[in-house]
């Protein structure tokens, strides 16, 4: 990645952490309907990915889809719109947190059907290659949805079509509060991918630039048409499941070794060690998300 | 006027795939064993030898990943077109149907269309027991924006078909496989038949009978038996059961103000279910008799030659029932 890539996916990473954090306060306040599911401390996975990708490519996205959305260029105040419920929404409302879905992003949709997306990114693929189109189809899971059975029928098709999907698995550990150990019979999400003869990559996740330029060289190859690839991100969830997760299933402590690979302030560490970020700047791009953030929410309130 | 033919409603199908294959470069069919084989009841045989292999897209064993992944085709601009080889197995394919093809226009918007048409061979009378016999329409009628269709002759199989497509919407198309042998007039150029619209196939005052798929013939052939003891039928094939064709059913039951919904899948909850109800919220009044629902027996469906039929409804049991209603 090149300094100004570093610093654009700085910027973006902060942006999602800020929206995150703040929905979280609005939730505790009890101005949010329904429910919610945070991707803290999983923004460098949305962010390098995204920046890995062309404007023809296709995203499918999850329960936890505010950070790909926000890393797609999403329009802040839109998402907050429709997670209030309002008609400016990007669903109309009627969504909320896990339905958005933006056409001009080719952004196809985030869903609360676990493993409920990558069927769609397997036929919007298949689309792509009956029509001989550009583009690649891309789709963010989490290593639970590797249990249901849609996802081995999905792997299975796209790897005997060789379909240009990009198979993006967010190892974040936890299931709910089920750990991967307890329902996965091997270690590694991206082992699945070797029972369907498909390429796969394991990247740490929690590091920008190995995201990203892992991301960047296998859509290269899923788009010259050699068939799908499975990179597995390993990453942690520091927030809760969804509202009102203590995370009863996890010890303090393996929070804390994983707070030490956040992703934010690793690569705020390697801008600064290189001299391209200060403390300043840093407090100038709080202040800066923060007020952006109330515009977006007080857009959303008023639509 | 145009001329007809006789043909079968499986020559039918396969005419309207044909047809729909050839208009439309965005259509193609999906299915098991649906290429070199023909699919399970040949309706696509030598469609392939036309299309080739990347319009007529056989698959892995995976009901589910047909319909989810014909969905995500559809949702970029393709008109998929799925067989499922035995609607029993759609219970497989439920998620693909009822979160997705029936949500994602609903909830995202427009531009986010997922228009699936979904074949399915349905129903008993072939003693193949209890997984390969079942008719689900009954349990997808609780399905909000979901269109079903059970068509009882050729004319009919091959115009929903296209009507199908012409609506863009997802369409569960139920062919009855007893139905797919079955000869009758089809125009020279195929016809689309509009969604949600019945037929009345014959006109009578005295009690309607009012059925769709295998059991508008049996109607048919009750409502001979019943005119030779003056009693006259009116019969109404349905077409489509969801949306009902709910003027029609009135339009009916006010004159007659006797009736019987004839059905193929278990009552419960039913088609039946619905047309009573919508006989109690508007034709009330007109009625002289309860209305009467013949279905499913609330049970598996047996293998045996000699209990299957049991199951069902028969040319006998909607005169017995007919009879009961005009003593009432």
């Amino acid at each position: 990645m090149t300094d100004d890539q570093l610093l654009t996916a700085y910027r973006t990473m902060c942006l999602i952490r800020a929206f995150e954090l703040r929905l979280n306060e609005l939730f505790l306040q009890g101005l949010v309907p329904g429910t919610t599911h945070l991707c803290i401390g999983q923004e460098a996975c949305a962010v390098g990915v995204n920046m890995a990708l062309t404007a023809d490519d296709m995203i499918f996205s999850n329960h936890r889809g505010h950070g790909h959305l926000l890393g797609r260029g999403g329009d802040p105040a839109r998402m907050l719109a429709e997670i209030f419920g309002r008609p400016h929404g990007y669903s109309g409302g009627r969504g909320g947190s896990q339905h958005m879905a933006v056409k001009d992003l080719n952004f196809m949709g985030t869903h609360g059907i676990t493993a409920g997306t990558i069927p769609l990114a397997v036929g919007a693929a298949l689309n792509r290659k009956i029509h001989r189109q550009p583009g690649v189809a891309v789709v963010f899971f989490g290593e639970g949805a590797i249990g249901e059975g849609i996802f081995h029928e999905s792997l299975n098709m796209a790897a005997i079509w060789k379909l240009p999907v990009l198979f993006v698995c967010e190892n974040n550990q936890y299931a709910m509060s089920t750990s991967h150990g307890d329902i996965s019979p091997v270690s590694n999400a991206a082992e699945r991918a070797a029972a369907y003869a498909m390429t796969s990559r394991m990247v740490d996740g929690n590091d920008i630039a190995a995201t990203y330029e892992t991301t960047a060289e296998a859509r290269s190859v899923v788009a010259a048409g050699e068939g799908p690839v499975f990179i597995e991100l390993q990453t942690y969830r520091i927030s809760g499941h969804s509202r009102g997760d203590e995370c009863p299933y996890r010890s303090r402590e393996e929070e804390a070794q994983w707070a030490e690979r956040d992703p934010i302030a690793r690569l705020r560490k390697r801008l600064a060690d290189a001299g391209l970020w200060t403390d300043a700047a840093d407090t100038a791009l709080e202040t800066q998300l923060a007020a952006e953030l109330a515009e977006a929410e007080e857009t959303a309130r008023e639509s | 006027m145009s001329t007809t033919r006789q043909i079968s409603m499986s020559a039918a199908i396969r005419e309207a795939l044909t047809t729909l294959l050839r208009e439309h470069e965005e259509v193609f069919l999906i299915g098991e064993d649906i290429g070199v084989y023909g699919g399970a009841f040949k309706i696509t045989r030598g469609i392939v030898d036309e299309f080739g292999p990347e319009r007529i897209i056989d698959t892995p064993i995976s009901e589910a990943g047909i319909v989810s992944v014909a969905a995500g085709a559809a949702l970029m601009g393709s008109r998929p077109i799925i067989e499922i080889m035995f609607m029993d197995f759609m219970a497989l394919a439920f998620d693909g149907i009822i979160n997705i093809a029936a949500k994602w226009q609903a909830t995202y918007g427009d531009e986010f269309a997922t228009p699936l048409i979904i074949r399915a061979p349905a129903g008993g009378g072939r003693n193949y027991g209890p997984t390969h016999s079942q008719s689900f329409e009954g349990l997808l009628l609780n399905v909000p924006n979901l269109t079903i269709c059970c068509p009882s002759n050729p004319a009919d199989a091959a115009g929903l078909l296209l009507g199908a497509y012409d609506a863009a919407t997802t369409v569960i198309m139920v062919e009855h496989k007893t139905l797919y042998a079955r000869q009758g007039p089809v125009a020279e150029h195929l016809e689309p038949v509009p969604l949600g619209q019945g037929a009345r196939l014959r006109s009578g005052s005295d009690i309607s009978l009012i059925a769709y798929g295998r059991h508008v013939p049996a109607a048919l052939q009750a409502a001979e038996i019943l005119a030779a003891e003056e009693v006259q039928a009116d019969v109404i094939d349905l077409r489509t059961v969801k949306p009902l064709d709910a003027s029609l059913i009135l339009d009916s039951l006010s004159n007659t103000g006797r009736g019987m919904s004839i059905e193929e899948s278990p009552v419960i909850g039913g088609v039946g279910a619905e047309i009573s109800a919508v006989i109690m919220a508007s034709a009330f009044e007109y009625l002289e008799a309860p209305f009467a629902r013949l279905g499913a027996a609330e049970q598996i469906i047996p293998c045996s030659p000699a209990l299957e039929p049991a199951c069902f409804p028969s040319v006998d049991s909607i005169a017995v029932k007919a009879r009961e209603l005009m003593s009432y």
